[in-house]
């Protein structure tokens, strides 16, 4: 025999747990696999900054023809770090015309190079801007200096690191 | 009757009861189903899409020589663009960003009737089947070309790369190097001028690989100039072109080159070769030569061209003047000029 208010309570109660099962199995799995909308703003933008900042660098060093000299070496090589700024961000804002130009971008560069048993770093040209906490790439470059009089390491050859960060503006 | 004596009723107690419980479970239910679009809503977005179908794009235009490599695609007429499964710009996957002339003003050409279809765009460029306008453009140097629809304002994927447009080498021949003279008697006779491909030295590894003349993949473009000086004193009445051929070591005999694999102009003007067009009085002559010339695929073969001409002469008496020689084409050579490299910039807007 049963009570008559027991029997109720049992059967709303089992409705709640119900309830609460399907909500917090819903909440499990849509926590789990929520997918990350492809190339979120901020992800496509660096990945766009990084490309284009990749690929003024291989320009740079990549002579016109076989005759000539790379200029990133020979920008390095001179300590011409203002023919670098300006080479360099000539190549950062070069359009086809297609579309509009963009906002620009800021840099600032150093060379990482080895004297005797460490490495050092000292800076090589920035542009106008200053850096405020953008999102930031950081793209580097091997570059080759031949023997060369006058160089902070000597006059041996080595291969220097070029690292460029870069933001936008 | 129960112990506390009222009136069971136990079917309408749990009718009401189950009502109630289900009630609260369909509404979490509901719940459930409403949650779903706002969790989707994220992933629906456009934009951000079609900036990566654009970088893929970009990538594929940059750094992919295209597919098929051999005969490559460039060669292939667009009546055939069925075989043709990606049209990517760069001359080799060793060396990224760096696109071929030949490559870029194929797949560019308006004014050619052959031009790629935007189906045939979108199959090898963008994904078949996926509705989407696009702009695809390059600036280097003189060179600009654009395909595709203009930009909109807004809304679109974009995705821009630094590149170099590789020009092959030229060959200039002054015809002034080239006359020789011969002893009078004959009334006519025919002398050969030969471009000399060693393909072997061509592909000095002391030459990085951007810098060598190809002429397995390359456009060699033969020009020969000054051919009215070089002729000015001589007692020819007419010079006719009689054939063009390529001679390959190990080969007896030359043969003759196939209508479609060059072209021959005479001071700027197309001429066909099988009508023997008179040079006499003409500044100059230019034979392009497109790839793959024959027997291309060997790395160890030597290949000549010939340019045959027939010279007929008024005066039988006096010494007869014609132009004849052989030119090695070499690194070292003045009348070549190099391949070069044009920096350059490529974009691709897809909306």
């Amino acid at each position: 025999m049963y009570l008559v208010d027991e029997r109720g309570q049992l059967y709303t109660l089992e409705g709640i747990c119900a309830a609460i099962l399907v909500l917090f199995s819903a909440y499990v799995v849509l926590q789990g696999g929520i997918v990350p909308a492809s190339g979120s703003p901020s992800g496509t933008a660096e990945m766009q900054l990084h490309q284009i900042a990749g690929d003024a660098l291989l320009m740079l060093d990549t002579p016109g023809s076989a005759d000539e000299e790379s200029l990133l070496s020979s920008f390095v090589c001179e300590k011409n770090s203002t023919g670098f700024v300006t080479s360099y961000d000539a190549l950062l804002e070069k359009r086809t015309g297609a579309t509009p130009p963009g906002s620009g971008l800021q840099f600032e560069a150093e060379i990482w190079y080895r004297d005797s048993s460490e490495c050092l770093s000292i800076p090589f040209g920035k542009s106008g801007g200053v850096f405020s906490g953008n999102p930031a790439v950081r793209v580097s470059r091997f570059v080759f200096i031949p023997e060369h009089a006058g160089m902070l390491w000597g006059e041996r050859s080595q291969a220097v690191l070029l690292e460029v960060l870069v933001w936008r503006g | 009757m129960d112990i506390t004596g009222r009136k069971v009723d136990q079917d309408g107690i749990l009718s009401l009861d189950m009502l109630a419980g289900f009630s609260i479970f369909l509404l979490a239910l509901i719940a459930v189903f409403a949650m779903v679009p706002s969790v989707l809503a994220g992933i629906d977005c456009s934009g951000a899409d079609y900036d990566a179908v654009a970088y893929r794009t970009s990538v594929i235009l940059a750094e992919y020589p295209g597919d098929p490599c051999y005969p490559p695609w460039e060669t292939i007429p667009a009546s055939a663009s069925e075989t043709i499964s990606c049209l990517g710009l760069a001359c080799s996957r060793q060396n990224p960003c760096i696109l071929s002339e030949q490559k870029v003003e194929r797949l560019f050409s308006c004014s050619d009737p052959e031009v790629f279809t935007s189906d045939d765009i979108r199959r090898t460029l963008l994904f078949e089947g996926v509705p989407c306008q696009y702009n695809l453009s390059i600036a280097a140097g003189e060179l600009r070309v654009m395909k595709g629809n203009p930009v909109p304002e807004h809304e679109y994927g974009f995705a821009r790369r630094l590149i170099q447009v590789r020009t092959p080498a030229i060959m200039s021949i002054d015809a002034c190097s080239l006359d020789i003279s011969l002893p009078p008697g004959a009334s006519s006779r025919s002398a050969d001028i030969t471009t000399c491909f060693n393909y072997t030295s061509l592909a000095d590894p002391a030459i990085s690989e951007p810098y060598r003349i190809r002429p397995s993949s390359d456009q060699m473009t033969i020009t020969l100039t000054n051919i009215s000086e070089a002729l000015a004193g001589s007692d020819c009445s007419g010079v006719q072109i009689q054939s063009i051929d390529v001679l390959v070591d190990g080969e007896s005999s030359p043969v003759s080159l196939a209508n479609d694999s060059f072209q021959l102009c005479i001071d700027g003007m197309g001429k066909d070769p099988q009508t023997h067009p008179d040079i006499l009085g003409a500044g100059n002559l230019t034979l392009t030569l497109y790839p793959p010339l024959p027997f291309c695929d060997r790395d160890d073969v030597i290949v000549d061209v010939i340019l045959r001409l027939f010279y007929q002469f008024s005066d039988t008496e006096s010494i007869h003047t014609c132009l004849a020689g052989v030119q090695f084409c070499d690194y070292d050579s003045d009348w070549i000029t190099q391949p070069s490299l044009i920096p350059g910039v490529l974009e691709v807007c897809i909306w």
